[in-house]
């Protein structure tokens, strides 16, 4: 079992990454506190040593999409718009999204909304290739994909967001 | 930087949700802690138990009745899947015959499971959800000398409100599709639509004689006809002959 500190310091590290990760996947914000919750439960539960700090941000990203499918079994839950979340974070003050106030920012928020009204398979992977900057092999290795299905689906995605956003702009 | 970058850079948690998490995950510790003990000795009791019973079931050879499948499920989609289910309705067994398939069991280990509760994870994966939504026709067999565990794949089907194509398969059919190295219920459609075919041109070939013989008659009458328009004497000569 973990210490407190070494719990704080997990939570200010990655709660950031936590909080994309399930803007990627969830549709409400409610349903973020119990995954922000029960992922830093089972990361101080979790009694293995991690080799090094991407180690554990590997882990922690797995756990997390993990708890986030889990939630989104719900036939319901996957059919809202990705543009209701959006609004949900607007009027929600748990949720820090500071670009969408600003009026002068609408391209970020397009490009957001292209990516998150991506099919659930794309999202992942192009999340963490263009955000996380991890490479096909390391997204293999966490979403349990082969290294070749990982490459059909970044470059499927690129191609639904460039139909999406008019070009090659976001890369 | 990348816009996609750019744009989820914005996305922070807020000070508010860190500190609720930090209090709960800190809460439900020490609960865990509180607990600690007492569920220690029960787990110890309940392993205890279970070692005794895995031995004995191990030494009469139920182990070995136990992992044997009776029954089998396939799914085909993009994927390509077997489930070998056995007589206590747990998943024992399970086989890809693709990449995707070979993908989609190392994504989802439904080993151990309830064959209803495989199915169901299976088909909340974000693919087949993808090809559920695309309007992708699902390809599954069953075969089972239990016919309940049919209609609850086509009752799971429904749920997810996806269009397939559920069929019933023997033990000859699993054979011949292994030797092709498809999945049962590939081989049982593909027989299928081969059977169709062949009773179709069996049907077109009935048609196309009976049309022949239609028209032969039709061309007989006509002739005669003409015979009969251009010698006036014809009629006359075939009454004749008649009478």
């Amino acid at each position: 079992m973990k210490s407190e500190s070494e719990i704080k310091r997990a939570i200010d590290k990655y709660a950031d990454m936590l909080q994309r990760i399930c803007l990627l996947h969830l549709k409400n914000t409610q349903d973020a506190e119990d995954i922000f919750q029960n992922v830093f439960l089972k990361y101080a539960m979790y009694d293995y040593v991690f080799a090094n700090e991407k180690h554990e941000k590997a882990w922690l990203i797995k756990v997390a999409v993990n708890e986030c499918k889990d939630v989104l079994k719900s036939f319901y839950k996957r059919n809202i718009l990705p543009s209701d979340v959006i609004e949900d974070m607007k009027s929600n003050g748990t949720w820090s999204m500071s670009f969408i106030a600003d009026e002068d920012d609408k391209e970020k928020e397009i490009v957001l909304e292209a990516v998150l009204s991506l099919p659930e398979k794309y999202k992942t992977v192009i999340y963490l290739y263009y955000f996380e900057d991890y490479s096909g092999e390391e997204i293999a290795d966490i979403t349990k994909r082969s290294k070749s299905s990982v490459y059909k689906l970044l470059s499927r995605g690129r191609s639904i967001l460039r139909e999406k956003l008019g070009g090659d702009g976001f890369e | 930087m990348n816009k996609i970058k750019e744009a989820f850079q914005n996305v922070t948690a807020g000070e508010e949700l860190k500190e609720k998490t930090l209090n709960n995950v800190l809460d439900e510790l020490s609960k865990a802690e509180a607990k600690g003990r007492s569920v220690k000795q029960r787990r110890f009791a309940v392993a205890a138990v279970c070692i005794v019973f895995v031995f004995a079931s191990v030494a009469f050879g139920g182990y070995r009745v136990y992992a044997k499948p009776v029954s089998y499920i396939t799914v085909d989609v993009d994927s390509s899947v077997e489930l070998g289910i056995n007589r206590w309705g747990k998943v024992v067994a399970t086989d890809s015959f693709n990449s995707e398939g070979e993908d989609l069991l190392r994504r989802n280990d439904v080993e151990g499971e309830e064959y209803q509760n495989a199915l169901k994870r299976l088909f909340s994966d974000d693919e087949m959800i993808d090809s559920c939504k695309s309007g992708e026709e699902f390809l599954l067999s069953v075969l089972s000398e239990d016919e309940d565990i049919k209609k609850d794949v086509e009752n799971i089907c429904s749920g997810y409100g996806m269009r397939y194509n559920c069929q019933s398969a023997n033990r000859k059919d699993r054979e011949q599709s292994r030797k092709e190295n498809i999945s049962t219920g590939k081989y049982c459609h593909q027989k299928n639509q081969q059977k169709q075919r062949v009773q179709k041109q069996e049907q077109s070939s009935q048609e196309h004689n009976s049309d022949g013989q239609q028209h032969r008659i039709k061309n007989y009458k006509t002739q005669n006809h003409n015979t009969q328009n251009h010698d006036g004497k014809g009629q006359m000569k075939g009454k004749r002959a008649t009478n």
